[in-house]
């Protein structure tokens, strides 16, 4: 991994918690802000749902998991739980982008989720070790 | 109760519940795949989109191969999530277009096997800090694949008309 070689440790592990931060905070941004306007059922996100053939009351259960991911992802420890949350943001982000692809949307729309998932990947990929899980 | 009885009666039980989840992952699976009339018409019922049962089914066999193989200790906790949101999902899609409780107990049922299995899995098959690996025969794959297998089998078999 890039962000392992080279330079001394400390600016590596350094480097290495930016951006497991800068990808965190971004997810939490992303699932909190995005899981309000999915229980709010805003117009923004009730048309894409809708164009997706998904039922509106699925913008509940999708809101009420992001914020307990979100809630997951910030709290100290808990290194199983947010296990569960990568994974929850994992199976979202996929699935949103497999079913943009089953009904032949444009392809634009498939990049901010691929985005997000990226983040997912780097911000459990560079969990410090106080929020991982070790075997 | 002796301790060796009581560990025996929690592996059996870790495998009992286990199989069942494993057997309606597997089942599931294969019925979201084939889009059977069933699935299709409680797809329907909730109002989900048909190709929902592809991603759907597409996830459930990887789940049901994770959870009976010994060790990836982390994957299984995916895969323990994943049966969870699915089961947790169904329920809640049941109760929001207000089906009766015969309709959403099922899948919150379900829901609790998993949760059972996850709590009483073994510590080999679990995620722990400072855990010894021991080295793992090559036999302790088959018990598992047979398994897999005997379930797809069965599930093929089995698949409504």
């Amino acid at each position: 991994m890039t962000l392992q070689s080279g330079g001394n440790p400390g600016a590596v592990s350094r480097r290495r918690r930016i951006a497991y931060w800068v990808a965190t905070v971004f997810l939490c941004v992303e699932f909190g802000v995005g899981g309000v306007w999915d229980l709010l059922r805003i117009p923004l996100v009730r048309p894409v749902i809708e164009r997706l053939g998904y039922p509106e009351y699925f913008l509940i259960i999708l809101g009420v998991w992001k914020l307990l991911a979100v809630v997951a992802m910030l709290v100290p420890r808990f290194p199983r739980l947010k296990e569960w949350a990568y994974a929850g943001m994992f199976f979202s982000l996929t699935g949103a982008i497999a079913s943009h692809l089953a009904i032949r949307d444009r392809a634009v729309l498939l990049i901010y989720p691929s985005v997000v998932t990226l983040a997912v990947f780097v911000s459990w990929a560079l969990r410090p070790a106080a929020r991982r899980e070790e075997r | 109760m002796s301790e060796s009885r009581r560990s025996r009666a929690r592996t059996i039980a870790y495998w009992a519940l286990t199989l069942i989840v494993s057997w309606e992952m597997v089942a599931g699976s294969i019925w979201d795949l084939l889009q059977i009339e069933y699935g299709r018409a409680v797809s329907d019922h909730l109002g989900y989109p048909h190709y929902l049962g592809f991603i759907l089914g597409a996830w459930k066999l990887p789940c049901a191969l994770t959870l009976l193989v010994p060790r990836f200790e982390r994957l299984k906790e995916w895969a323990y999530a994943g049966a969870f949101f699915n089961y947790s999902g169904a329920a809640a899609s049941h109760v929001l277009v207000g089906d009766g409780v015969s309709k959403w107990i099922v899948p919150i049922i379900f829901a609790a096997i998993t949760l059972g299995s996850w709590a009483i899995r073994p510590a080999d098959r679990r995620l722990a800090p400072h855990a010894e690996r021991t080295a793992l025969a090559a036999r302790a794959w088959i018990g598992p694949v047979v398994i897999v297998v005997a379930l797809l089998a069965i599930s093929l078999a089995t698949v409504p008309r």
